[in-house]
């Protein structure tokens, strides 16, 4: 085997100990003069005691390579028993042997105790912090956050279909496509391609964590939004949106996207609530030339979930159904979203 | 594995490793990315690998990720971390926790790093083999020569005491 920087740690004690197999020597002298850094960190290393055995000879454990329950127990083997007897390699014969050597040589009953006190406990009480971080949502997870979520699809599918408008290409790169409007304030916004691989997801995840962190842009007095569309998900309706990104506590109301819309891409054809339902919507890259807006007096909290739901959908052929009762002021007061693998239903203000 | 077995081995495994990996690197900071690196690495390919694997998949990745790292910063630095063992220790010591803990950061890195996996999550000499990419003879030696070491140390220690 060639000796490198990758392995020479298995050979260093040998040669520092005079133990190193002949055959090793050369090729070993000769990787520390390619390498002087770790020649220096030998020769430093060589001017350590090295811990030696109770007659003050370097251990060299050479029952090893033999078995060590075959060996009669000396004083030059001691200390090996004794490890080899808290390790559990001793069979029972030889345990007892060694316990009835103790016996007959007290002295030898301290350095035997002290091998049963070198080892080692770990610390409970140092943890990771970050396991939260490190999890990943289930597909069961998928459907109870997305009640929390419902809001996010609002504005994802607004993003999507912004950056369809701007740019009809493949998506090949993740890139920040946007400042996207949201209750007045500027939200960065970001696709992440089909083409993205999950260690590239993390790698975008962390650093719009550092751009959240960073702009301080805030969503009624709530951190920022950041929307993050993922169409390159392996999930039950294709789409994820990293809920870790968006806060939590931002209900439906507190979304103001129908006052915003319009302003957020006039391209976006909205044509009110009663007209949703049309084809040429459903389809919103295709229409793009349709140009007729919806007075923001008119679009409803239903209007935007709706379309966002017909962006995913029409982005990643999905299946996501969305259905809502109103009450007589137009507001939501319940809903229903669902897709071929989950069926959610809730009442606004009941969580 | 299933994304729900993958957060199961985050929920099981993760305070281990990085206790491990602090352990070796003395750096909280560091440690944690290693932890990171090694959950990111499986993620990347969480279905191909079996979760009554899983532990062994980390641990061996994170020593491997550790490893590399302390490379990175060079050898160097390695070397500016070790005091001297003089044959005799002058710290104050208030338990044998400390004793061990100082004892232990004195330690070669690779015989540190068997012991911890011995000791802290009960690997056999086999399975530390897996992970180092040690054999198994080298696995015994440098635990018995750590082991020795340690049992020195803590008489050192009670001789100044």
């Amino acid at each position: 085997m060639r000796i490198n920087a990758d392995n020479y740690e298995i050979y260093a004690l040998d040669y520092l100990e005079g133990t190193l197999a002949q055959e090793l020597v050369a090729p070993f002298v000769l990787f520390l003069a390619e390498n002087p850094d770790i020649a220096e960190l030998l020769n430093y290393m060589r001017e350590l005691p090295l811990p030696t055995s109770q007659n003050g000879k370097p251990a060299n454990f050479s029952y090893l390579t033999k078995n060590i329950n075959t060996l009669t127990i000396s004083e030059s083997n001691f200390d090996e028993m004794c490890i080899a007897f808290h390790e559990g390699d001793l069979d029972t014969a030889m345990q007892q042997n060694l316990l009835a050597y103790i016996n007959g040589n007290p002295k030898k009953q301290n350095i035997f105790s002290k091998y049963r006190q070198a080892r080692l406990n770990p610390d409970k009480s140092e943890v990771f912090e970050g396991k939260k971080m490190l999890k990943k949502r289930t597909s069961a997870d998928t459907g109870i956050r997305r009640i929390a979520l419902i809001s996010t699809f609002a504005a994802a599918a607004s993003l999507a279909t912004l950056f369809m408008f701007r740019n009809t290409n493949p998506v090949t790169q993740p890139s920040v496509i946007s400042s996207v409007a949201v209750d007045h304030k500027k939200v960065p916004a970001l696709i992440i391609p089909d083409t993205a691989t999950v260690a590239e997801k993390i790698k975008i995840t962390e650093n719009l964590k550092k751009v959240s962190h960073f702009s301080k842009t805030q969503v009624n007095n709530k951190p920022t939004m950041l929307a993050v569309v993922d169409t390159a998900s392996d999930n039950d309706d294709g789409i994820i949106i990293i809920s870790s990104l968006v806060p939590r506590s931002m209900r439906i109301e507190n979304i103001y996207l129908q006052r915003e819309i319009a302003s957020i891409n006039p391209q976006i054809n909205l044509t009110g609530q009663k007209t949703l339902s049309e084809p040429a919507f459903r389809n919103p890259i295709r229409e793009k030339g349709v140009n007729i807006y919806a007075k923001a007096s008119q679009i409803t909290i239903n209007d935007v979930i709706q379309t966002s739901i017909n962006g995913i959908n029409n982005m990643v052929e999905g299946d996501l159904r969305f259905e809502s009762q109103t009450d007589e002021r137009g507001r939501l007061t319940e809903f229903a979203l669902s897709s071929e693998t989950f069926n959610i239903k809730r009442k606004i203000g009941s969580n | 594995m299933t994304i729900a077995e993958y957060n199961l081995c985050v929920e099981q495994f993760a305070d281990g490793i990085y206790r491990f990996i602090l352990k070796n690197l003395r750096d909280s900071e560091q440690s944690r990315d290693v932890v990171q690196e090694t959950y990111t690495r499986l993620w990347t390919r969480y279905t191909d690998v079996n979760f009554d694997k899983a532990k062994s998949y980390l641990f061996t990745t994170a020593y491997h990720t550790m490893i590399d790292m302390i490379r990175r910063e060079k050898t160097v630095t390695v070397l500016d971390e070790i005091a001297p063992y003089a044959g005799t220790a002058t710290g104050q010591y208030s338990d044998l926790k400390e004793v061990l803990d100082e004892a232990v950061s004195r330690l070669p890195e690779i015989q540190r790093s068997v012991l911890l996996l011995r000791d802290y999550e009960g690997y056999n000499y086999k399975e530390i083999e897996e992970i180092t990419g040690l054999n198994e003879s080298q696995v015994k030696v440098y635990i018995y020569r750590a082991r020795q070491f340690l049992m020195q140390y803590i008489g050192t220690i009670e001789a100044v005491i």
